[in-house]
C-alpha cells in the first residue's frame, strides 16, 4: 500500500511538471507580422491594478516548484529519502523488529532531512538566479519586489513538505501494517510535524544565505557545516539537555525509546520557533522596520526560552520515574502465568507474551513433572547500554534498590523471537535454568564451560526440542548451529548468542559450548523425544550432577563425553 | 498629457557626472534618445525606469514621484522596460521567461496571462520559438524576447535601451512597425541608429556629457546641418567630415566652399554637426 502511495505521488509530480507542455501554441505566422494585431487583440490585461504580494508569491509557486522538481537537487532529495525509507522498512525490518512504534517515531524526520537540505539548496539557487544571470535591473523595474520574488522561491518548500509528508505517511502505513508492537500515537504525529517544520525552516535559511552570501557553493558548504555541527551536537553528549537540544537531527534513540525519548512536544516547538526565526530574519533582510525587528527579537527569545524549557524538561521526578521502571520493572509490567510459567513484559510488548510462553512450555514439558521447579519467572528487562541515558536518570538509579526478582528471573530482552536464532537462544536460557547451569539474568555472571557435563548436553537437547527445526539446526556441527559469525551487532552481544572466543565454540551468553557438546546433543535429539524424555526423567538427578554425568551418559545413552578443551572455568 | 517630467536631474558616480542638470518633459509619442557612448543615455533611462535615483532634481513619471516607495510601485505597474543588457535566465524557454516577467508584473490570472505572453511573443515574431530555451537562441532572438517582455500589458510608458541592437534589417523594420502602433503611449528609446529615430520618433533628445544638448523634432535636428552638407567628386580637406557614398560621390559635412551644391541634410548630419560643434567648443582654448 505504501508503495502504491509513493508511485501515485511520483506520477502526480510527473503530471505536474509536464502540465501544459503539450498545449498547442497558436501560430501567428513567421516574422513580426503579428505586430499588425488590432486594438481588440492587444493586451487582455490592464496594467496598473494593485495585486497583493502574497498572490504574486502564490502565482510564482507553480513555476518555481516545477523548475525545482526538474533539478538534480530534487532528484537527490527524493532518492535519499526513499533510500532511508527502504533501508528502514525493508532491510532493517528484521533487526528493528525488536522495537516498538514509539521508538520508530524519532526516525520520522529522517525522511524530511534530505528534502530539507535540497530545499535549502533550491531556494538559494532560485533566489540568487537573477543575480547570477545579471537580470536584476530588469526585475527591479517590475512592480513585484525582490522580497516577493525571493519568497516565490521559498514556496518550493511546499513541494518539499508534500514529498516529506508522503514518505512519512508511507512509513506510517508500513509501521501500521508491520508486526511492530505499539500504537501510533501523538508522538509520531509530532515527529512528522517536526520534519515538516525542518523543511520549511531550511527554505528560509536558504533565503537568508541567498541574501547574505549569494554564491553558488554557499548552500552546499552550509549543508556540510550543518551536518557536521549538528551531528557533533548529537554525539557530544548523552542527554537531551545541555547542547543536544539545539540539534535538529532525527531523534535516534540511543536505547529503546521508552527510556530515552526526547521531549517531542518541546522539541517540535523549538524547531517551529527556529523556523519562525529564520522566516523573520529573512524578511528583515529585505526590509527593515519596527515590526520586523520586534518579530526577530521575539522569535529569538522563543528559541532561547524553549531551549531552557527543554533543558529543564527531564526534571528530578521524570528521572526517578524512568529509574524506577529500570530498577523495579515488575510494577510497570504486564504478567501472565500459565502452567508453571510466569512471563512479564512492558507494555506494549505484552503482545509477545504468548510466543514467549509457548517456548517456555516446550522446554518445561520435557522436564520430569516431579522435577519441575516452582513457577519459572521470565521477565523482560532493558538490555541496552544504560550509560547512554540521561545522567539524571543514571543518578536516580543509584538511589533505588534493585528488585530481587529482577536478579533471578530468566531475562528476555526486547525480542519478538522472529528468527530461529533468537528462539533457540531464549529456549537455551530456559533450559540452562532448568538443569542448574548459569542462565541469562539481570545479575552479573562469569562465562563457564559445560563440556564434559551431562547436564550441558541435556540443556541443549531441551532447547532444541522446544524450538521448531531445533534438531535439524543442531545437526549442523561443526559449523555454528544457530548463528552465522558476526551476525549481531556489538551492543547486542550481552543479550544474544554470539560466537565466542573462536569460531569453533559457541555461547548462550552464560555457557560456552564446544562443537562436541552440540554433536552429542544432536545424537539425543535424533532419537524419539518420548524415549529420551523417559530416560532423562528416570536419571534426572544423576544427569544433572556435574560430577557424575560422564558415567551416566555412557550408561544411559551410550554417549562418551569429552573433557573441555577451552580451558574455561567449569560450570 | 505629460507622462514624464524631468527637472534639473543630476546623477553622479563619484566624480563622474552622468546626468548634469537635465530637464525635459514628455507626452504621448515616441521619443528618441541620441548621444555618444558615455553620454548618460542609459543612466537617464534607468532613472526613468525607476531602477536608479537621481542625486538632485525632481522626476515625475505618470504623475507620480518615484522617490516615494508606493508611487514607485505604481509607476512600475504601468511601465515597460528593456535594459541595455537585460540578462536572461538561459535555462528558461522564451515562454517561461516572459511568463515569469508577467507574474512579476502582477498578472496573476493564469489564462489571461498566458494569452498575453503568447500575444507579445507573437508580436515580436517568436510564435514558433516559444518553447526554445533562451540559451539556444541567437542574440537577435534574445533581443526580441526582451522587447516582448517590455510590451507585456501594453504599458503606458515604454522605455527601450537600444532595442534594435543585434536585429537584422528586416527585424528592425518590423520593430518599427510594431512601435508605430504604440504612438498613443509614451515611448522612450535610446539608439545609435539615426535612421530608426528618423523613421519612428516625433521627438529627439541629444545627450552629451550628461547634459541635454538638443530637444526637438527629427527634422529640426537635421536642420542643424542645413547648408553644411554637400557632395563633390573629390574630398575637401577643409570639411569637418567626409566619406564616399555608394554612388562614388564624396559627401561632406562642414563649412562648404564657395560654389558647392548643398544637399538636404539627414538626422545624422544634424547630430554630427551638433556633436562636432560642441566638441569644438569644449576643445577651444580659453581666452
Amino acid at each position: 500500500m505504501e508503495i502504491i502511495l509513493i508511485v501515485a505521488v511520483v506520477l502526480g509530480i510527473w503530471k505536474f511538471t509536464t502540465r501544459g507542455r503539450s498545449r498547442q501554441i497558436p501560430s501567428s505566422g513567421e516574422g513580426w507580422g503579428a505586430a499588425k494585431v488590432g486594438a481588440a487583440e492587444r493586451s487582455s490585461l490592464v496594467m496598473g491594478a494593485a495585486v497583493p504580494a502574497r498572490r504574486v508569491v502564490v502565482t510564482l509557486w507553480s513555476g518555481e516548484a516545477r523548475r525545482w522538481i526538474r533539478t538534480a537537487s530534487f532528484a537527490l532529495a527524493v532518492a535519499f529519502s526513499m533510500m532511508n525509507f527502504f533501508v528502514l522498512a525493508i532491510v532493517g525490518d528484521n533487526d528493528l523488529a525488536v522495537a516498538e512504534v514509539s521508538w520508530f517515531a524519532g526516525w520520522f524526520p529522517l525522511f524530511a532531512w534530505p528534502i530539507a537540505g535540497m530545499v535549502l539548496v533550491g531556494v538559494h539557487f532560485g533566489a540568487t538566479r537573477a543575480r547570477r544571470d545579471h537580470a536584476e535591473e530588469l526585475f527591479d523595474s517590475l512592480p513585484a519586489s525582490r522580497e516577493t520574488r525571493a519568497f516565490g522561491c521559498v514556496s518550493i518548500a511546499v513541494v518539499g513538505v508534500i514529498v516529506a509528508i508522503v514518505l512519512e505517511f508511507a512509513f506510517l502505513i508500513w509501521l501500521w501494517r508491520s508486526a511492530i508492537v505499539g500504537t501510533v500515537d501523538g508522538r509520531v504525529l509530532l515527529e512528522v510535524l517536526t520534519g515538516i517544520s525542518v523543511v520549511i525552516g531550511a527554505a528560509f535559511l536558504g533565503l537568508i544565505f541567498a541574501r547574505l552570501l549569494p554564491w553558488p557553493p554557499v548552500p552546499l558548504a552550509l549543508l556540510v557545516l550543518i551536518a557536521l555541527v549538528d551531528g557533533r551536537l548529537m554525539e557530544g553528549t548523552k542527554q537531551w539537555s545541555k547542547r543536544r537540544w539545539v540539534s535538529i537531527w532525527p531523534g535516534f534513540p540511543e536505547t529503546l525509546a521508552r527510556f530515552d525519548s526526547r521531549p517531542v512536544t518541546v522539541h517540535l516547538l523549538y524547531v517551529v520557533a527556529m523556523t519562525a526565526m529564520c522566516a523573520f530574519v529573512a524578511r528583515l533582510l529585505f526590509q527593515t522596520n519596527w515590526v520586523r525587528g520586534i518579530s526577530v527579537i521575539m522569535s529569538i527569545a522563543a528559541v532561547i526560552s524553549l531551549a531552557v524549557v527543554q533543558d529543564a524538561r527531564t526534571n528530578a521526578s521524570d528521572a526517578r520515574s524512568v529509574a524506577l521502571e529500570l530498577q523495579q520493572p515488575r510494577d510497570h509490567q504486564v504478567c501472565r502465568t500459565s502452567r508453571g510459567v510466569e512471563v512479564c513484559a512492558f507494555k506494549p510488548f505484552d503482545a509477545w507474551l504468548p510466543d514467549w510462553n509457548d517456548i517456555a512450555q516446550g522446554v518445561r514439558e520435557n522436564i520430569p513433572a516431579e522435577r519441575r521447579r516452582d513457577t519459572v519467572i521470565i521477565q523482560q528487562l532493558n538490555t541496552m547500554d544504560l550509560t547512554k541515558l540521561d545522567p539524571r536518570v543514571l543518578a536516580a538509579t543509584s538511589s533505588i534498590p534493585d528488585d530481587p526478582q529482577r536478579e533471578s528471573a530468566v531475562l528476555i530482552g526486547f525480542d519478538r523471537l522472529e528468527s530461529y536464532d533468537h528462539r533457540f537462544a531464549y529456549a537455551a536460557s530456559l533450559a540452562e535454568h532448568a538443569v542448574g547451569l548459569p542462565y541469562a539474568t539481570a545479575g552479573s555472571h562469569t562465562t563457564c564451560t559445560a563440556s564434559g557435563q551431562a547436564r550441558g548436553v541435556i540443556a541443549l537437547w531441551l532447547a532444541a526440542s522446544a524450538v521448531d527445526e531445533g534438531v535439524a539446526k543442531l545437526a549442523k556441527t561443526p559449523a555454528p548451529p544457530w548463528m552465522p559469525a558476526g551476525y549481531f551487532h556489538g551492543d547486542q552481544q550481552q543479550t544474544f548468542v554470539v560466537p565466542w572466543r573462536s569460531e569453533s565454540s559457541y555461547t548462550t551468553d552464560t555457557v560456552v559450548w564446544e562443537p562436541v557438546d552440540i554433536a552429542l546433543a544432536h545424537v539425543l535429539a535424533k532419537r524419539p523425544v518420548r524415549e529420551v524424555r523417559a530416560l532423562v526423567s528416570l536419571h534426572w538427578d544423576e544427569l544433572l550432577n556435574p560430577n557424575h554425568g560422564r558415567d551416566v551418559m555412557r550408561t544411559v545413552f551410550g554417549i562418551e563425553l569429552l573433557q573441555p578443551s577451552s580451558g574455561l572455568e567449569k560450570c | 498629457m505629460t507622462s514624464v517630467k524631468v527637472h534639473n536631474a543630476t546623477r553622479r558616480f563619484g566624480s563622474f557626472v552622468a546626468l548634469d542638470d537635465v530637464t525635459f518633459s514628455l507626452s504621448a509619442g515616441i521619443t528618441g534618445l541620441l548621444g555618444p557612448n558615455g553620454a548618460g543615455k542609459t543612466t537617464l533611462l534607468r532613472v526613468l525606469a525607476t531602477v536608479a535615483a537621481t542625486d538632485a532634481g525632481s522626476i515625475e513619471l505618470l504623475g507620480r514621484d518615484p522617490r516615494n516607495a508606493q508611487s514607485r510601485v505604481d509607476i512600475r505597474r504601468r511601465l515597460g522596460y528593456l535594459p541595455q543588457e537585460p540578462g536572461f535566465h538561459r535555462e528558461f524557454t522564451a515562454f517561461e521567461f516572459v511568463d515569469y516577467v508577467a507574474i512579476l508584473k502582477e498578472m496573476v490570472d493564469r489564462k489571461a496571462r498566458h494569452d498575453e505572453v503568447r500575444r507579445v511573443l507573437a508580436a515580436v515574431g517568436l510564435a514558433n520559438e516559444m518553447k526554445k530555451r533562451i540559451r539556444n537562441m541567437s542574440g537577435g532572438m534574445r533581443r526580441r524576447v526582451g522587447i516582448a517582455q517590455a510590451l507585456l500589458g501594453s504599458p503606458e510608458l515604454l522605455i527601450l535601451d537600444e532595442p534594435t541592437a543585434g536585429l537584422d534589417p528586416e527585424q528592425r523594420l518590423r520593430f518599427r512597425e510594431l512601435l508605430t502602433a504604440r504612438r498613443g503611449h509614451t515611448v522612450v528609446l535610446s539608439t545609435h541608429q539615426t535612421d530608426d529615430i528618423a523613421a519612428l520618433c516625433q521627438r529627439v533628445i541629444v545627450l552629451l556629457e550628461g547634459r541635454v544638448r538638443f530637444d526637438g523634432t527629427p527634422p529640426e535636428l537635421a536642420a542643424l546641418a542645413h547648408g553644411r552638407v554637400w557632395n563633390a567628386l573629390e574630398r575637401d580637406p577643409t570639411a569637418q567630415l567626409a566619406w564616399v557614398t555608394g554612388d562614388g560621390m564624396v559627401r561632406h559635412l562642414g563649412t562648404p566652399p564657395a560654389g558647392a551644391d548643398a544637399v538636404p541634410p539627414a538626422i545624422e548630419d544634424g547630430y554630427l554637426t551638433l556633436v562636432g560643434s560642441l566638441h569644438a567648443l569644449s576643445s577651444a582654448p580659453e581666452n
